[in-house]
């Protein structure tokens, strides 16, 4: 469905070069979720915005394809992309306030992508917002079209922005961290929301978050990135129990586990910290904290190996 | 044996503005009426959903903010009506941890005027003396002599957290109120400084008021747990008790929304329909009931009692009399 190959996507700043995406590659399949994990700095949502090419002027995409609808998103021109970003593609931020327009109404945000994407005329598109208000479970749409963003909860607007993603239903949906600024009870709520549509739409579903319980719960294949790469990926129940990269392995140890009942006394805490994205060590990046290291790991950088069918590592001792 | 903080039927209301119509101001009920007690070196868990009151608890305890009503006790002497100026010796008792490691710390100061600021003003040390301390305190988190002259923003989060922790224990409280001590920090780095508060912890026999709203970690840090809902405690108990036989149907919902890292354990979710209430509004009767799915005639008129269903084990619902 999406295919993205190779993607490099760089910074430019005063303190240098920031190799945010640094040769990312991955697909998304239809009717798929596709999970992003890793931590905060380490290029998810570079990469969910070089998808769509809404970067910030200082960034450059440097190589890479993806490739969606027989073409290169980071080739088309831009009068082109604008009739695929909203309409065949849309995304989900984390912060719906700082995304959604607070001069217009709920109703008329909605509306837009529909009127300009598929020329409805004003009735037709109400009639539809209505729908789609529903379908994500804003009780009593008829206030709610009139209201405006700041009327709203924080779960309400995170509803709005996906009726506004889904409303052209877009064959890929991208969702950056939907769910962190929500509490709990409303994370499930929209988690939920967001399994029914793919299920009844048959989108494809980019899914980025840091918390391994909602890809646990929710993605059927997994990559994990560390400073600007994917270090593994795999099928959803494969990494989670055969993780071969010892991050992932020391990402999933350090999780507190309760099985049993008896907590152990301390965690298991990957030593040190990620490293600064301008001054990136030049073998292995994970090398400084990993506590399999040898002299190979930082003499080169290690490649991708694919060490079971689907099953893909970036480490020589995996 | 008289336990170290004993809270009883604390309220903390705000006034918010807009009287609306000109009619008498109206009240923010942040707090209104948490009852709890912690043991010396015992860890209380504090969850609930985003403006149920969690913090407002923690500021009014160590009296950053005065209480509207209600009884504080700490180490048997009563507190909540203490004026400000009798307060600087419990300061020193009570300690906060707070969420946001950056915002927390002075950028223009030194490392070792943030760690040795309570020093000075409690005048617990001078000189050499100072500096020895602030060195001991820094070794105790992790970071060390080197990083005396260094900046907030010469840190990474994790570490700025741990400058935090060795400010608060710079004056040997016997209690933490730590709010959300870990959210800012990434996975890797939230098992460093969780191991660090376990080892404080274990060394000093300090208590906690560990506020959180990751159910996984207050598993695992916590003696006992008190789960908010709308300014009050709806349940409160051992741990395990808690997180395995919960008795409030709040509870069990927020317990089954927890996403499990483990892909092969399937569970069913509780969804719960709607929007937390607004806590200058909140529903008569259970303030649960709008959205509770166990929800009966009774609950929309009468609020429940709190009960004892097992022994240490307090449930305010109908239906755990
Ligand atoms: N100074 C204030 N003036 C008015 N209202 C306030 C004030 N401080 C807190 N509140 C309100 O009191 C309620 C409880 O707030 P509090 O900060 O204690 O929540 P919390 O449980 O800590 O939430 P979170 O998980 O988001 O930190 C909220 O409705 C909040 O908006
Ligand atoms: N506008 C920018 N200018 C310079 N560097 C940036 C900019 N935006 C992001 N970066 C850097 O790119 C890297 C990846 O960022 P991001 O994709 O936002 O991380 P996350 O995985 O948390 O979503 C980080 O090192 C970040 O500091
Ligand atoms: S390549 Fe070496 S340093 Fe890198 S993760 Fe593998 S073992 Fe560790
Ligand atoms: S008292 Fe009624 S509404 Fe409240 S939690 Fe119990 S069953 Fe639900
Ligand atoms: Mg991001
Ligand atoms: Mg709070």
């Amino acid at each position: 469905m999406v295919s993205v190959e190779d993607l490099r996507t760089y910074f430019d700043t005063p303190e240098g070069i920031v190799r945010a995406v640094d040769g990312v590659r991955f697909q998304v399949p239809r009717g798929k979720v596709f999970g992003l994990v890793g931590e905060s700095g380490c290029g998810k949502s570079v990469t969910a915005l070089s998808i769509l090419r809404v970067l910030p002027p200082n960034a450059r995409i440097v190589s890479g394809q993806i490739l969606f609808d027989h073409g290169d998103l980071c080739r088309l021109p831009e009068a082109a992309l604008q009739r695929i970003r909203g309409n065949r593609i849309a995304m989900i931020f984390q912060e719906p306030l700082t995304s959604l327009n607070p001069v217009f109404s709920i109703g008329y945000q909605i509306a837009e992508p529909l009127r300009i994407h598929q020329g409805l005329g004003r009735r037709e598109a109400v009639t539809q917002v209505m729908d789609l208000l529903r379908a994500v479970g804003i009780p009593d749409p008829e206030t709610r079209i009139r209201e405006y963003p700041h009327q709203l909860s924080g779960g309400m607007r995170q509803r709005v922005m996906i009726a506004m993603a889904i409303a052209t239903r877009p064959a890929l949906l991208i969702a950056d961290e939907p769910t962190t600024a929500l509490d709990a009870t409303i994370q499930a709520q929209i988690l939920d929301l967001l399994a029914e549509i793919r299920a009844t739409t048959g989108s494809a579903l980019l899914l980025i978050t840091h918390d391994l319980g909602i890809i646990a719960e929710t993605a059927d294949a997994v990559a994990i990135m560390y400073a600007g790469e994917i270090v593994e990926q795999a099928a959803t129940t494969t990494l989670f129990t055969h993780p071969a990269h010892p991050y992932t392995q020391g990402l999933l140890a350090s999780l507190p586990r309760h099985e049993g009942g008896d907590r152990p006394r301390r965690l298991h805490a990957i030593p040190g910290t990620v490293p600064k994205p301008i001054n990136l060590p030049e073998g292995c990046r994970f090398a400084p904290r990993c506590g399999r290291c040898i002299e190979a790991c930082t003499a080169a950088h290690p490649a991708v190996r694919e060490i079971a069918p689907g099953h893909l590592v970036r480490c020589i001792r995996a | 044996m008289t336990p170290l903080l004993d809270v009883r039927g604390l309220r903390k209301y705000f006034p918010i503005r807009g009287g609306w119509l000109g009619g008498a101001p109206r009240m923010v009920r942040a707090v209104d009426g948490v009852s709890f007690q912690i043991a010396s070196g015992e860890v209380l868990g504090l969850v609930g959903e985003s403006g149920c009151g969690k913090t407002t608890v923690g500021r009014t305890v160590l009296r950053l903010l005065k209480p509207t009503e209600g009884s504080i006790r700490f180490e048997g002497e009563e507190i909540a009506a203490l004026p400000d100026r009798a307060l600087r010796p419990l300061r020193r008792k009570m300690q906060m941890i707070f969420q946001d490691p950056y915002a927390s710390l002075n950028p223009r100061m030194r490392i070792a005027d943030i760690v040795g600021e309570p020093l000075r003003i409690h005048r617990l040390a001078a000189g050499a003396a100072l500096e020895e301390r602030v060195v001991a305190l820094l070794e105790q988190v992790g970071l060390g002599r080197e990083d005396l002259a260094r900046y907030p923003h010469e840190f990474s989060g994790g570490q700025r957290q741990r400058v935090g922790i060795a400010r608060a224990l710079a004056v040997s409280p016997a209690l933490l109120i730590a709010d959300e001590p870990l959210s800012a920090l990434d996975v890797s780095i939230q098992a460093q400084v969780l191991n660090l508060l376990q080892d404080l912890r274990e060394r000093h026999r300090l208590a906690f008021l560990f506020i959180s709203h990751d159910l996984h970690l207050v598993r695992y840090f916590s003696d006992r747990v008190a789960v908010m809902y709308l300014g009050e405690i709806v349940e409160e108990a051992q741990v395990e008790a808690l997180f395995t036989a919960p008795r409030h149907p709040y509870t069990e919902a927020l317990l089954s929304a927890v996403p499990i890292p483990d892909p092969t354990r399937k569970r069913r979710r509780i969804l719960l329909p709607g929007d937390v209430p607004n806590p200058a509004d909140p529903p008569p009767g259970c303030r649960f009931h709008t959205r509770c799915p166990k929800a009966f005639n009774r609950c929309r008129v009468e609020a429940p009692r709190v009960t004892e269903p097992a022994p240490g084990h307090r449930a305010a619902c109908h239906l755990a009399e």
